[in-house]
């Protein structure tokens, strides 16, 4: 495959795609110029990688499992060049005692929908409670769900260790848990 | 016996490192026991799981979420001039 024929298709998948990639980007990192370069990038490594991609698989695909690639990249950089990883204040759902808060106590959720995700309205809510979130749990939160990598490389990656990892998950998970409880299920 | 008995604090502690690290044997155990007897962290584990299916398929499956599109030419056309230059 000539130099001109990748860039020919290249130019072509652009037209045809990177209105939702940029969409997408926007919708994961929240910024207009971070998601505007994760596209170029991921474009100009679509080029060069061309050889690589088989006629059989579908373009689409392939350029978003780069562009994920990218937004992880993203992360990855701005937890290591952030290196805040003191835990942030919240109000612990528990007391002393370590037993839950009266009004913090996990509520049964209604049968839980498998199409949950199908619902743009529990998705924005989603969205506003992922968005309420500290930066860095924000970011930990995207880079563990987003990487196919286990735990452990992430914590290599990050040069962080596995407890400060979950412990930072975790504060995430217990906070989301409490706005999607206030805002979706309990209503 | 009473030593065995995790708080609850630690209890959901634990549901969330077993997703990082393999939890030893003991702590399997006191979360077992404790998770038998408490409702409320038992209520705590089934949303932890389902907050995690709910972010693994909301971060990987982009393509496939109906997010509004944003349309961006100047984004295009400097990709495409870029790709020109190249």
């Amino acid at each position: 495959m000539d130099r001109n024929n990748a860039t020919g298709s290249v130019k072509c998948w652009v037209e045809l795609y990177a209105d939702s990639m940029y969409t997408w980007a926007l919708h994961k990192t929240g910024s207009k110029e971070v998601a505007e370069d994760l596209v170029q990038d991921t474009f100009l490594v679509a080029v060069q990688s061309f050889q690589k991609f088989e006629e059989k698989s579908n373009p689409k695909t392939w350029l978003f499992a780069i562009l994920n690639n990218k937004i992880s990249d993203h992360y990855r950089t701005k937890l290591r060049a952030g290196s805040v990883f003191l835990p942030e204040t919240i109000t612990d759902p528990f007391d002393d005692e370590g037993r839950w808060k009266s009004d913090e106590k996990p509520h049964t959720w209604p049968e839980e929908g498998t199409h949950l995700l199908d619902d743009g309205d529990f998705l924005r809510v989603l969205d506003l409670c992922m968005k309420g979130l500290p930066d860095t749990w924000y970011s930990v939160l995207q880079l563990k769900y987003l990487d196919e990598n286990s735990g452990e490389q992430i914590c290599q990656e990050l040069g962080i260790s596995p407890t400060n990892f979950w412990q930072l998950l975790h504060r995430a998970k217990l906070k989301l848990r409490k706005c999607l409880e206030e805002n979706w299920f309990k209503t | 016996m009473r030593n065995m008995m995790l708080s609850c604090s630690k209890a959901t502690e634990l549901i969330s490192k077993k997703d990082v690290v393999r939890l030893t044997l003991k702590e399997r155990t006191m979360l077992w026991m404790h998770t038998r007897l408490c409702a409320l962290c038992r209520n705590y584990e089934k949303q932890s799981a389902l907050i995690d299916r709910v972010l693994r398929k909301q971060a990987n499956c982009g393509e496939e979420m109906q997010h509004t599109m944003i349309s961006n030419d100047d984004l295009k056309n400097r990709i495409v001039h870029k790709l020109d230059q190249q």
